[in-house]
């Protein structure tokens, strides 16, 4: 392992790391455009040079291999009088519209203007290399002026993707960045472009003009469109969500969110929600108080007996479907969750990149927490032959089926907890408002097996509440409350019942989560090798 | 020399091809040079017919195929990483070394990448030992140099010289002086990215260390010879016209430096120039050199740089005095556009 001085400080790294690198590590953020944690190396913005004892010229930190013995000053008057005139290079032709672009507060051009130069132009506007603007590339818009062809984008697409639609078009200082007679972006990673690029030359059609980013709050959580459970930050203002974007996690996503998971966010404010709770008198809809209807609920669970039957989601966060498993050791319950068998799917990938078949969070958790008992089959036969008194569902997927009006004839009494209105909760005689993933504390399980926490965004709406909150409440009715009463106590309740979790909190998650210890054969191995 | 000879060169491949264990090799030819790309394709065929070339050439287990790859115009694929993204079918861009194309190049493989004059010196060397080669030229540059006489010179075209002769030697002796009775004032050496030479090293050997030692290089093997009717700096900004336009436009410092080095060489011939546009232009050409990604942008300020060392007097005549010695350019009036 070859030991290298940055600014004075030793530092022993791995034998290929680059001296960017090395210097990261040591806390030493070396400024640059092209290079990019995920992606190969270009070489060609030239603002990571640094000054190296015993050589002559000023070298790139990102290609230049970290050697026992190197030398480096990554601050120097030579380097910042480099780094100074690239900058000032870079925004010779710059539009400098920053006013009226949307990634000002995110730019690096911007932040390394105000770290290193802070110059008066010298270039009038006339005398600028106009290139084209506001080219429409369907999900992301081209402003080829305020591009510093960084080539991070087709790097992106030919690296991640593998498709090159953009290209460099031209050369010399008339070089800009194109796709085919303008041809739209097809591919379904579209959204990374727009985070890739350093300045605002690829911007994000959705999120163009809807809010300046220095009033966004970010919080790290996960995306819920598949079981790949991709790290992403959710930005809000007040309450309303603007967008998702990936946070780096090398071992899940790593930079990258496909299009369909940056989409997830307007689930959250839609107008659809399931704001109260709603019960069903003959085809009567009317809405009623979240505690009454919990009081109405645990009533016929407590004349149910056990002829309950509970339905967990694999939408449902580890800690919602601890607390409905309680519920059903409690009652004697039947319960399962495999409605459309996610389980099958979990480690399916469908894109060969980030996408999986399975599109839950949360599957591998509800495998892991025991969720699978009775059968879906079984719950429905039992449903047919009259069984079934009460039947509790934690999400809509059961009556998304399309012979549920028929199965459930015969149950007299049907309970959903629901985020959003669709027409198969028609189907039930009770509708309770459960709060979002956007809205609550708690942890998903991904394919890998990896346990990753979701965090508190914004609030829920209305009388909307956790899952595993309302399970409490119906278990405070029938007389076995809950110990825990935080998504984080449950947590500690989950880690007991799964010993592959064993040593797990939230503090030992972090932000990029952990991935469960596997136990030996004789251990619980729930999972299907797919 | 693939005009004159191109089987020197085809068995200069192929003997290196067979000592590194290669079976594929490529001649990226300009499309400039039809006559070269038509005996080339002669020569491929006919050494093909004779089993020099293609499978298990003279009997032995050893093939080797020679494909010729055409270049579309553009300088910088005379870098060997731009080069090799060229043959692959990419943009002729060059790309940062490590990995150097021996180690990672052409489609990814460990590549042998020389310039053709060097493949046709292979054969002689084989044939005739490495002694003999040695004993021509000097200690440290050996062998022989071809160069292409051009510019105010009696006999241009191409020359063979062995290296060390003096510089007086090509263009008095060999290309037979300046014609018109005008006088020598410097001759410019490595094509568009070389130095010139001032009358005062006229008697410099020609070798590589020399060449460096005032200023410039071999590069090319171009050598261009002025007379007192040239503007150095005219000289400067035609060259760096020509950088300008065939940067590729991947790193910043060549695609926007060359740019700017270009306007203002213009301002300084157009008589609207200050000192400082002057000092600016010191200072560009010291970034261009220190930060650019290729040889094409380190090498770029190189007329200027070597201009500005002999023909300092010429710049500050244009600046401050708003006259050109050589009467070439025309001052005055507004900048050259571009």
């Amino acid at each position: 392992m070859p030991k290298l001085t940055i600014d004075g400080r030793e530092i022993e790294v791995a034998a290929g790391t680059t001296v960017i690198r090395a210097a990261q590590q040591l806390g030493i953020d070396i400024p640059h455009f092209c290079w990019h944690p995920d992606l190969s190396v270009d070489g060609n913005c030239r603002m990571c040079v640094v000054e190296i004892e015993k050589q002559a010229k000023l070298q790139i930190s990102c290609n230049t291999a970290a050697t026992e013995g190197l030398v480096v000053h990554t601050d120097t008057p030579r380097v910042r009088a480099a780094r100074r005139s690239t900058l000032e290079f870079l925004l010779v032709n710059h539009p400098i519209d920053c006013p009226v672009c949307d990634q000002a507060g995110e730019c690096y051009l911007q932040d390394q203007y105000q770290a290193y130069t802070l110059h008066d132009a010298r270039t009038e506007l006339e005398e600028k290399v106009h290139k084209r603007k506001l080219v429409d590339l369907g999900p992301i818009l081209l402003d080829a002026e305020r591009c510093v062809l960084c080539s991070r984008c087709l790097r992106f697409e030919s690296e991640v993707v593998g498709t090159s639609t953009l290209m460099f078009a031209n050369r010399g200082n008339r070089t800009e960045i194109a796709t085919f007679q303008n041809r739209p972006i097809t591919h379904s990673y579209a959204g990374n472009l727009a985070d890739v690029c350093p300045v605002g030359a690829l911007l994000s059609h959705d999120f163009r003009f809807k809010m300046r980013v220095w009033f966004l709050a970010s919080t790290p959580s996960i995306c819920p469109g598949c079981s790949t459970g991709c790290n992403v930050y959710v930005d809000q203002r007040d309450g309303e969500i603007y967008r998702l974007r990936p946070r780096r996690n090398p071992e899940v996503n790593k930079s990258w969110l496909c299009d369909p998971g940056r989409a997830q966010y307007k689930q959250i404010g839609s107008p659809e929600r399931v704001a109260v709770a709603r019960t069903r008198r003959g085809a009567e809809w009317s809405a009623v108080p979240l505690a009454a209807a919990l009081d109405v609920l645990a009533a016929h669970i407590k004349g149910a007996g056990r002829a309950l039957a509970i339905l967990g989601t694999p939408q449902a966060t580890n800690e919602d479907l601890r607390a409905l498993s309680t519920l059903a050791d409690t009652t004697g319950a039947r319960l399962d969750f495999r409605v459309g068998d996610p389980e099958l799917k979990v480690r399916e990938l469908e894109d060969g990149i980030l996408q999986r078949a399975d599109k839950n969070p949360n599957t591998q958790g509800a495998l892991d927490l025991g969720i699978a008992r009775s059968g879906v089959d079984e719950i429905i036969a039992a449903c047919r032959r009259g069984e079934v008194a009460v039947l509790l569902l934690q999400g809509p997927e059961l009556l998304r089926l399309p012979a549920a009006g028929v199965f459930l004839e015969k149950v007299p009494f049907v309970a959903v907890m629901a985020t959003h209105n669709e027409p198969a909760l028609e189907r039930a005689h009770l509708i309770l408002p459960a709060a979002a993933w956007a809205e609550i504390d708690g942890t998903f399980t991904n394919y890998q097996r990896r346990v990753q926490r979701i965090l508190r965004a914004v609030p829920a709406p209305g009388e909307a509440r956790p899952r595993w909150d309302l399970v409490g409440e119906l278990l405070r009715r029938l007389g076995a409350p809950l110990a825990a009463t935080s998504a984080r106590e449950l947590f500690g309740e989950v880690v007991r019942a799964v010993p592959e979790y064993a040593g797990l909190d939230y503090r030992v998650l972090g932000e990029s989560g952990r991935v469960a210890i596997s136990v030996g054969a004789n251990g619980h191995s729930p999972l299907p090798q797919v | 020399m693939l005009e004159g000879d191109p089987h020197r060169v085809l068995e200069g491949m192929a003997i290196a091809a067979y000592a590194i264990g290669a079976e594929q090799g490529y001649v990226y030819v300009r499309g400039e040079y039809p006559l070269a790309i038509q005996r080339l394709r002669t020569a491929i065929r006919q050494a093909e017919r004779q089993q020099l070339l293609g499978n298990r050439i003279l009997e032995s287990g050893f093939n080797f195929r020679v494909d010729l790859r055409i270049g579309a115009g553009a300088f910088v694929c005379g870098e060997e990483t731009a080069l090799i993204a060229s043959i692959e079918g990419k943009r002729g861009a060059p790309r940062p070394r490590p990995p150097y194309p021996a180690e990672r190049g052409l489609w990814g493989q460990p590549t042998l990448i020389n310039n053709v004059e060097t493949y046709a010196n292979v054969a002689p060397i084989v044939l005739r030992g490495g002694a003999w080669y040695a004993s021509i030229g000097t200690p440290k540059s050996k062998g022989t140099k071809v160069f292409a006489l051009a510019g105010k010179i009696v006999n241009t075209g191409l020359i063979e010289v062995p290296m060390g002769i003096p510089l007086r030697q090509i263009i008095f002796e060999i290309g037979g002086g300046i014609p018109g009775g005008h006088k020598f004032k410097a001759a410019q050496t490595g094509g568009p990215s070389g130095g010139c030479i001032p009358a005062e090293h006229l008697d410099l050997p020609v070798d590589y260390e020399s060449l460096a030692g005032v200023g410039s290089i071999m590069g090319s093997g171009g050598l261009i010879v002025m007379d007192e009717t040239s503007c150095m700096v005219d000289v400067a900004k035609f060259f760096m016209d020509f950088c300008r336009d065939e940067s590729c436009g991947k790193c910043v410092p060549c695609r926007t430096g060359t740019v700017q080095m270009y306007d203002l060489l213009a301002k300084i011939t157009s008589g609207e120039a200050t000192l400082g546009d002057l000092a600016m232009l010191e200072e560009l050409a010291t970034l261009l050199r220190d930060t650019s990604l290729c040889g094409l942008g380190q090498t770029a300020p190189n007329p200027v740089v070597s201009t500005l060392r002999y023909f300092r007097d010429e710049y500050t005549a244009h600046i401050v005095e708003r006259r050109c010695p050589a009467g070439v350019c025309r001052m005055g009036g507004a900048a050259a556009a571009h």
